[in-house]
């Protein structure tokens, strides 16, 4: 499984599945409860807490507790380990990294990179 | 009033059925009348029977708004939309109470598949907007 990127700036919420022999998802077990950890070198920087999401399904949200933490800063592969009241396996290993959000949220003017280039004084007055 | 799927489309369809009678009328009336070349005779026909065929189609479509109107009625004096419970003598109620314990014993026979294994459904991942940590990390 690939490493999951989680920005920095957002807490997110990944519900919990229960598949039988062939990968189909099934229902939870009733009584069944789920838990889940970090894991690793760097687990302190994501936490996690489990819910219950509206629909009654129990669902991981991780909070990452630090700017950044994946392989531009020697961090990431924080492993998410999930376990039951059943004792089921884990259907794969997750690892998750922090990353900082670069996207643009807001557009300016870099005035401090401004430059000029001269002109003829305009003959209109103003103002 | 009978009831009328489409009053729009109906009122458009009239007008077009108005336009195109009489030109029909008036291309056979040339083929009749005239002592015109063979062929200009031939281009009369051939439009003539193109406005024809587009007059069928236009009554097609008006016969059948027609008929929905027609069936309509036949449904609301049916009693539609409401669906009246069904009397039933004890004895058959007792019966029916008596084969649906016999399907719900069947269907209990089966049980779900148990899951064997636990996961993240990555394909649903949701986020909400969090002030960036101050810690540096990693």
């Amino acid at each position: 499984m690939a490493d999951i990127i989680l920005l920095n700036d957002a807490v997110s919420t990944i519900p919990i599945v229960y598949k039988d022999a062939v990968g189909v998802v099934v229902a939870k077990p009733a009584t069944d409860v789920a838990s889940a950890v970090t894991t690793g070198p760097h687990a302190a920087s994501l936490g996690v807490v489990m819910v219950a999401l509206p629909s009654g399904q129990a669902a991981a949200t991780l909070t990452p507790m630090v700017a950044e933490s994946d392989a531009a800063n020697g961090g990431g592969a924080i492993g998410l380990t999930i376990t039951d009241t059943a004792n089921l396996p884990m259907e794969q290993s997750y690892t998750f990294s922090i990353s900082p959000d670069l996207s643009p949220a807001a557009i300016d003017l870099d005035t401090a990179a401004m430059t000029t280039v001269p002109q003829a004084v305009p003959t209109a007055p103003g103002p | 009033m009978a009831f009328d799927p489409d009053p729009q489309l109906r009122a458009e369809l009239d007008n077009a059925v108005n336009i195109l009678l009489p030109q029909i009328a008036g291309l056979q009336h040339l083929v009749m009348v005239s002592s015109l070349p063979a062929d200009l005779i031939a281009q009369l026909n051939s439009a003539a029977t193109s406005r024809s065929h587009r007059l069928d189609l236009i009554q097609a479509v008006l016969q059948a708004l027609d008929a929905v109107g027609f069936y309509y009625g036949v449904l609301i004096a049916d009693g539609y939309p409401t669906l009246t419970p069904v009397p039933l003598l004890p004895a058959v109620s007792n019966e029916l109470t008596a084969e649906l314990a016999v399907l719900e014993a069947a269907v209990g026979v089966f049980r779900p598949d148990p899951p064997v294994e636990i996961g993240l459904d990555l394909s649903n991942l949701t986020t909400v907007p969090q002030a960036v940590p101050i810690k540096p990390g990693p």
